[in-house]
């Protein structure tokens, strides 16, 4: 993705995985578009109450995907997520969100579509929701 | 980008604040303000990290010291530095008179053992009494068996510790927090197998020790606990590998015994019936001693050094020590008045009950005074006296400004007048402030408008009847004097005046004259007849009146009740005397206005 913004760094944040610059020998970073996408998708796996002394950051998602697959549970979804990013994300123009369920493997694949404030350019990305047990 | 990072407020945001205005000074991470970034939540563990270990030290601050600590451990490791023992749970002492029916005519001497048992409860509890050492009672003149001896609450417990010096800091605790550390008792044998035992004396000071002393000492431990602790082989006796400990003591109820007042002796002794009737009710049961007063008592200990030489030291100590005395007062024996006692030091108790100290406590209490007071003072105790204060007073309200009735500002002013009385007195050396209470009575409503209040003093005598009897009251106050003569009318009341007594079959009543002498007189009709002109004097300055030579019948009421209106409206309590009000004497008047 990158090449998407030019070289010039708007935004940057510490890689997820802590990974080392082999040759600044520094903390890998992400930037731009990947950083904004890093941090969508933090917010829509963070519970509430997760983060200390902030109990309203982050959706209802992990206790959604123990409901059944229903319309209605798939409108909370979106909604819960529309809501995460439209409060917490301010880089992200949000256009739409797309959940598909995938009732026989217990997932929801979904397709969030957004753009970069100041940039025209939709970027999708998708995310699979699964539960683990 | 600023090489520290500025702190000032340790709580979660001001800290996450910090780490964020750090990070403004550098541009390869800028996502730092984004909830969502992976530099968010790193920030977010940070400053709940420095945030715990921030309220963690803090609350390590606070028990480092004596002020602050709120863990009983801490303040009683406090109090451990300053040689200070926290009060243990304190068994309940009574006084019975114990009879054992005896019939063999040869015995001459009978022993009640350690640990006989008397029974008792409360509507809901049982409790155990038992004697805390043998006690002998020899036959009387009338061939009976027939002694007092005071008996504690709790039972009596054993508990063995061998000693094993492979043990690094061997401890010797006792396993009930509810001991009574002044039953506590140790004995050390050679081994588990020797019956012989040498007896350990508890101490708690160094002085005149020497490595054969056998002493132990008594500390406070964790938990509400106390260990026994012995010397290191120079200060005092070390006891070696091997050694059996035994540590005797009494597990206490603590104050939910006091008070009980019928004891039933359990079994025989010696093969004999045994009788008990109670000499005095059980008291000075307390429960261990609560944080606060630890905090308190610990510094006012350690500044008397456990010597009681000054006033300060004798209220720190028998408070400290006697749970049931509520407050003190010490004054050499030349200020008794009437009759000084030289070379006495006097001890007022009030109780925390209200009643008078019994004499099992007064007992103990001199026991413990004289072990510590100088050579050559000899202590007594001396009941406090209650200087009661009537309070006279009209209110006035502003109907305009309250929905309340007279009744409602009547109960409002009797409460200013009681919440006074327990804040301000009810203690020794104590002083009425007329102002104060007037001025508490106008701010108990804000439509009361004014006061007009009077104060008069009581004094309450119990006298002999029927025989020739002398006494003084001493109000320790100026007493009004007017030049008012013995035949003012009835409407107008003597400056010192007394509640009904019979004398010479006649109901009559003690006057002054206002030349300072005492008289009896009988109202009759609308005058009074007066039935000895001579019967006592009245010393207005020093506020003493003496009667002297009467007999009287009978009087009405718990005693003679003597009645003075003071010179000074702010009276003042010296020595043993507690000045209170008496709120249901006190007369309490409602006038309405409208302003």
């Amino acid at each position: 993705m990158s090449g998407t913004f030019q070289s010039q760094v708007y935004y940057s944040d510490i890689d997820t995985n802590l990974t080392i610059n082999p040759i600044s020998e520094d903390v890998g970073r992400i930037t731009n578009e990947n950083a904004i996408r890093r941090s969508i998708r933090n917010l829509i796996l963070t519970d509430y109450y997760e983060r200390p002394f902030k109990p309203d950051i982050g959706s209802n998602i992990r206790k959604l995907l123990f409901e059944l697959i229903t319309p209605i549970t798939i409108e909370l979804l979106q909604k819960g997520i529309s809501d995460v990013i439209n409060n917490y994300e301010p880089r992200a123009n949000l256009i739409d969100v797309i959940c598909t369920p995938y009732e026989d493997s217990n997932a929801i694949d979904v397709t969030i579509v957004f753009s970069i404030i100041n940039r025209e350019d939709p970027i999708t990305m998708q995310l699979s929701l699964d539960r683990i047990r | 980008m600023s090489d520290f990072l500025p702190v000032s407020q340790l709580d979660f945001t001001s800290l996450r604040t910090s780490l964020k205005a750090y990070l403004q000074g550098q541009d390869r991470f800028k996502d730092y303000d984004f909830e969502g970034s992976n530099l968010s939540v790193l920030l977010d563990i940070l400053a709940f990290n420095t945030y715990q270990n921030a309220f963690y030290l803090n609350m390590i601050g606070n028990e480092m010291f004596l002020d602050s600590a709120t863990l009983r451990d801490s303040v009683v490791s406090h109090a451990k530095e300053l040689n200070y023992l926290p009060r243990s749970f304190t068994s309940s002492a009574a006084t019975v008179r114990v009879n054992v029916a005896v019939t063999n005519n040869a015995v001459y001497n009978i022993t009640v053992p350690q640990g006989y048992k008397f029974t008792t409860a409360t509507a809901n509890k049982n409790f155990t009494f038992s004697t805390p050492s043998p006690t002998v009672i020899t036959r009387n003149s009338n061939n009976e068996f027939i002694k007092d001896i005071i008996v504690y609450e709790g039972f009596l417990i054993s508990e063995k510790y061998v000693v094993n010096t492979s043990i690094e800091n061997q401890r010797f605790v006792l396993s009930n927090p509810k001991v009574d550390t002044d039953s506590v008792e140790v004995f050390v044998s050679p081994d588990a197998n020797t019956s012989t035992n040498t007896e350990y004396t508890f101490t708690t000071s160094i002085f005149g020790l020497n490595a054969n002393s056998t002493v132990y000492f008594i500390q406070a431990a964790e938990s509400e606990k106390y260990e026994v602790k012995f010397g290191d082989g120079i200060i005092s006796k070390k006891p070696t590998n091997g050694n059996l400990i035994r540590v005797d003591y009494r597990i206490s109820s603590g104050s939910d015994a006091n008070g009980l007042n019928s004891f039933t002796p359990q079994g025989t002794i010696s093969g004999y019936s045994v009788a008990a009737s109670t000499i005095s009710a059980a008291s000075g049961g307390a429960n261990n001693e609560s944080l606060q007063s630890i905090k308190d008592n610990a510094t006012r200990f350690f500044q008397t050094q456990d010597r009681l030489v000054t006033k300060e030291d004798y209220r720190a100590l028998i408070i400290a020590n006697f749970p049931e005395v509520k407050a003190i007062s010490v004054y050499g024996g030349e200020d008794i008045p009437v009759t000084p006692q030289y070379g006495k030091v006097a001890i007022s108790c009030a109780t925390q009950s209200g009643d008078l100290l019994t004499i099992t406590s007064k007992d103990r209490i001199l026991d413990f005074v004289k072990t510590r007071s100088p050579l050559s003072i000899n202590p007594i105790i001396i009941d406090p006296e209650f200087l009661d204060l009537v309070i006279t007073t009209n209110v006035n309200y502003n109907v305009n400004q309250t929905t309340l009735t007279t009744n409602q500002i009547s109960d409002l002013t009797a409460n200013a007048i009681s919440s006074y009385n327990n804040s301000s007195l009810t203690d020794f050396n104590k002083t009425f402030r007329f102002s104060k209470l007037v001025s508490n009575i106008n701010s108990s409503h804000p439509s009361i408008v004014g006061n007009e209040t009077s104060v008069n003093m009581i004094k309450t005598i119990v006298p002999l009847l029927n025989e020739n009897f002398t006494f003084t009251i001493d109000f320790g106050n100026e007493i009004l004097r007017d030049d008012l003569n013995i035949s003012r009318p009835l409407t107008n009341e003597f400056t010192v005046y007394s509640s009904e007594i019979t004398f010479n079959s006649r109901k009559a009543f003690f006057g002054e004259d206002g030349a300072g002498n005492i008289f009896i007189y009988e109202s009759s009709g609308t005058s009074r007849n007066v039935l000895k002109l001579r019967a006592g004097t009245v010393d207005y300055k020093n506020g003493t009146v003496t009667v002297s030579d009467v007999i009287l019948n009978d009087y009405s009421g718990a005693g003679i009740s003597f009645y003075a209106i003071p010179t000074k409206q702010d009276i003042t309590a010296k020595r043993n005397t507690i000045i209170r009000i008496n709120n249901q004497l006190n007369n309490i008047s409602v006038t309405a206005v409208k302003e």
